[in-house]
């Protein structure tokens, strides 16, 4: 039988192992549901524990897969939702005193395709505040604290995401990215993070910051794990206005058939945005470590990343108060400072300046588009530091220097953020792979030779019970 | 021509009272530096459109082709 407490399972290796028959749902949600109850008092990754129904649902799988019905690689599989993803009947508060006796009475689409699925819903996780404010310390809940070190960030938006599936408590969260919000904190946590092509996973049911930024994907301890949620989490949503009904491939079939041939252009123009030195050199040593494994490794440049986050915080912040703004005017007390204050940026944008960072996202997503007629990838940093302190983090209404991840966010393009070694400190190191529309087959195979290739995915971090985070005021 | 503090310090205000939107007194310079900062970044949105890079080639009348 598999001994949980070794090491946490990936979502592979949980499928194997219900498969043969050394492990069972029931077992491995019990196991996450103590592991979450004996360690996130210091990480408060979680905000609500759906223990019953997560009983529930790894009893009916137990019993489905006993009886020959297997609904996918997910069946059976522990997961959370960050919490501005609907669930039915469920608590969803977007981490916001606003929302915080809100019960929605439908599931947003990805809840219902991973319930249909098989999996097993842990509970709703940490957010920054409306996918936008935070870490923020004046919230209903406190803000979710890095399992590498609990005194450092995790990165958000998707914060209780990237520290629960980093702690081990689950295998798969999902999160949602207007700019950098599921690869920040994959970065920062040391684990893949995918934002998929915009259109690619639906957004119905899930609380908007900006219509045409705004992506679903998931976090996971491997990039393999995030090819099998996507083929899960893809496809089609007549409901989402977004949504694209370009066909789904099977994405476990390419994932191991290496990356001999494969043209990637190394972005080293984002370097130039503060980046740090180890992280520099841990992204050479993966791009050397790349070409080893066949790829082709060409330097490609791209418009300054001052003109992507021009127009990326332009549209956020328009698109951000046609949301929020009747709100903030009638009941500003229900938001935290931070967020009342971003979404107030809006206010500044005019109908004139909407127009002309669209015009510019337009002309930006050509030059994105130019360089992948001559590369099937583009590798860049994904953040320009390890997760730094929690109590330096700059908590300010606007932020001129967003991660190197925005970009993506403007032309649609997928990106995945997955881990590529260590700081002297222990905190992860990461790299961004970003592929051509719909092609994320690519971007996860590279990802996959990656990390089959290197040893970073067997160092997992050291919980603490005793670590007792700051109070909540 | 760069506007002067005074004409900002009026857009800032009037922005914010067009919207309903109510900042705290010892909030208001840190809110009013943001609004400079985001001023500042997405002005080259617009600096950088040309008629050129508008495809029926009506962009603006006030500007000559490049």
């Amino acid at each position: 039988m598999i001994d949980l407490a070794a090491k946490p399972l990936s979502i592979a290796a949980a499928g194997r192992a219900f498969r043969d028959g050394t492990l069972s749902p029931i077992a491995l949600a019990t196991h996450c549901l103590a592991q979450i109850h004996r360690y996130d008092g210091a990480l408060h990754s979680v905000l609500l524990m759906t223990e019953e129904r997560a009983l529930e649902e790894a009893h009916r799988a137990e019993t489905e897969l006993a009886a020959g019905l297997d609904r996918g690689p997910l069946h059976g599989i522990p997961y959370g939702l960050k919490d501005i993803i609907d669930t039915a009947g469920i608590r969803t508060t977007c981490h916001s005193q606003r929302d915080i006796d809100r019960v929605p009475t439908a599931d947003a689409e990805v809840a219902i395709r991973l319930r249909e699925a098989g999996g097993v819903l842990l509970g709703k996780m940490a957010t920054h505040e409306f996918a936008i404010g935070g870490p923020s310390f004046d919230l209903p809940f406190p803000p979710a604290r890095n399992p590498w070190n609990p005194d450092h960030f995790t990165g958000g938006s998707s914060s209780g995401s990237g520290a629960a599936v980093a702690a081990g408590f689950m295998p798969l969260a999902l999160g949602s990215d207007t700019g950098w919000s599921i690869r920040l904190p994959a970065a920062y946590c040391g684990l893949a993070g995918l934002k998929p092509t915009y259109g690619r996973v639906s957004r119905r049911g899930v609380a908007p910051l900006s219509y045409t930024l705004d992506h679903l994907g998931p976090l996971t301890w491997t990039v393999e794990d995030c090819a099998l949620a996507m083929q899960v989490l893809a496809g089609f949503d007549a409901d989402d206005p977004g949504s694209s009904r370009n066909a789904v491939p099977d994405y476990q079939e390419t994932l191991d058939q290496g990356i001999s041939g494969l043209k990637i252009g190394y972005l080293r123009q984002f370097h130039a945005v503060g980046c740090d030195r180890e992280l520099i050199q841990g992204m050479d040593t993966a791009m050397a470590k790349l070409a080893s494994l066949g790829a082709e490794i060409v330097e490609v440049t791209l418009p300054s990343m001052h003109r992507f986050q021009a127009a990326q915080q332009a549209i956020l912040a328009a698109e951000g108060f046609s949301i929020h703004g009747p709100d903030l005017q009638s009941r500003p007390e229900t938001y935290g400072r931070n967020a009342f204050e971003r979404l107030s940026m809006g206010a500044f944008i005019s109908g004139a300046d909407y127009i002309d960072a669209q015009r510019a996202a337009r002309e930006l997503t050509t030059a994105v588009e130019s360089v992948f007629e001559t590369v099937d990838l583009i590798a860049s940093a994904a953040v320009p530091t390890p997760a730094p302190r929690i109590e330096d983090v700059e908590v300010v209404p606007f932020r001129s220097q967003p991660p190197m991840t925005a970009p993506f966010n403007l032309t649609g393009h997928p990106a995945l953020s997955f881990c590529c070694g260590y700081s002297d400190t222990g905190l992860p190191l990461s790299l961004q792979l970003v592929g051509r529309y719909f092609d994320e087959a690519t971007v996860l195979r590279t990802g996959h030779a990656y990390e089959l290739a290197t040893s970073w995915r067997e160092r997992r971090p050291v919980l603490s019970e005793s670590k007792q985070a700051e109070t909540v005021i | 021509m760069p506007l002067p503090e005074t004409s900002l310090e009026t857009e800032f205000e009037t922005c914010l009272a067009r919207h309903g939107i109510v900042i705290a007194d010892e909030r208001r310079e840190v809110m009013f530096q943001a609004f400079l900062a985001l001023r500042g970044l997405i002005a080259g949105n617009r600096d950088r459109l040309t008629p050129a890079l508008e495809p029926a080639f009506i962009h603006s009348a006030t500007r000559e082709p490049a």
